[in-house]
């Protein structure tokens, strides 16, 4: 193994230490918690075994096989931030009815305790 | 139609219409030093209307004022936008069962005066929404020649969806009857509702009518900061009618 993959291998580690810690403190959200620890995972595999980007860089015809890897993460990323605009634009919809509902409640509480008084 | 011809007509058939229950919806962000005057002019009117402010969240004392006046006002606990702010008063409509919502803007720049008129334009023409328009009556409008650019580039925009010319698609001082206030319960945009909103109704066999009115005027300024707003909300808001379109 080279050192580069070792570095790699170790960063990656790192990540997952991380994620689980966050798990653990309750800051992330278990539905996004396995999607990063998958992430992690496939990271650590692919340092240390290299073979299958290589023998597929060559297939697509990408010279040189870190390219593959760049693009790979590229379209992650890609995905990963779709994937969030997605869950933001849900979450704007469910706290803006949300805020409208208590607005309304509030003053249905309002004039329920007016009548009682 | 011009607005003498359009007010003789109206003044012919207001006696015979039955009592309906009218809502004043009166966004508002930020308005502790306007509200008071709006709340007191719709009610020197001589006219039987219920107000709700919606108070978007403010920061300052809006709420506070809009109550002393003994007005129901929902307070919003987070600032959702105009669109949000206007939906919140279309539900309240609906629950409490009226039949027409008029929206007012909380920052004075509509007059309580013209209401009447849209109440009897949504009346007498059988329609379904009534927009007070700045720019049916060319007297009295000067713009900004960018800004007359930006008004026709709306108005043509939306012509070509709807294929009914709305001089003034940006007014938030609208009418709209039972049916339409059941339809915002459902929908109503978020960051730029006025002219969205259109673009919403096209489908739904919606019968749309402008009538003239004046606003006070808010001055728009020149400087650079508000051209580079200027042309991003026109993008944006293209955007969000064209995305819209493809939406319903």
């Amino acid at each position: 193994m080279e050192n580069n993959q070792i570095l790699a291998i170790i960063i990656n580690l790192f990540l997952l230490g991380f994620i689980i810690n966050s798990i653990k403190k309750g800051k992330l959200k278990e539905k996004y918690a396995l999607l990063w620890i998958f992430s992690a995972l496939t990271f650590i595999l692919f340092s240390a075994w290299f073979e299958p980007i290589v023998h597929l860089a060559k297939l697509i015809g990408i010279i040189n096989p870190i390219n593959l890897l760049f693009m790979f993460g590229g379209i992650y990323l890609i995905f990963i931030v779709l994937h969030f605009s997605f869950a933001l634009s849900k979450s704007h919809d469910n706290y803006k009815t949300m805020a409208q509902r208590v607005a309304l409640l509030e003053d249905k509480l309002k004039k329920h305790k007016d009548e009682n008084n | 139609m011009s607005k003498s011809a359009l007010i003789s007509k109206q003044e012919n058939l207001t006696s015979n219409s039955t009592i309906k229950k009218v809502l004043i919806i009166v966004p508002a962000y930020n308005e502790e030093l306007n509200i008071a005057n709006v709340i007191d002019d719709i009610r020197s009117q001589d006219i039987n209307v219920d107000i709700l402010v919606v108070n978007d969240s403010s920061k300052d004392r809006t709420s506070i004022v809009a109550r002393e006046r003994g007005v129901v006002t929902l307070d919003l606990p987070c600032n959702l936008g105009i669109g949000g702010a206007v939906q919140t008063g279309y539900i309240y409509a609906h629950e409490h069962n009226y039949d027409i919502a008029i929206q007012f803007d909380g920052d004075g720049q509509h007059k309580a005066e013209e209401i009447p008129c849209l109440l009897k334009a949504l009346e007498n023409n059988n329609a379904d929404m009534v927009i007070g328009s700045r720019f049916l009556q060319s007297e009295g409008f000067k713009s900004s020649f960018l800004r007359r650019i930006g008004i026709i580039y709306f108005s043509n925009l939306i012509y070509l969806i709807l294929k009914q010319r709305i001089t003034d698609t940006t007014s938030g001082f609208r009418a709209v009857n039972k049916r339409l206030i059941k339809l915002f319960v459902d929908y109503y945009p978020d960051d730029y509702p006025e002219p969205e909103v259109l673009v919403y109704l096209h489908r739904k066999n919606v019968k749309i009518v402008e009538i003239p009115v004046t606003m006070k005027h808010r001055e728009f300024g020149t400087s650079s900061i508000h051209m580079f707003r200027a042309v991003y909300y026109v993008i944006k808001v293209t955007l969000s009618i064209l995305i819209n379109l493809i939406r319903f």
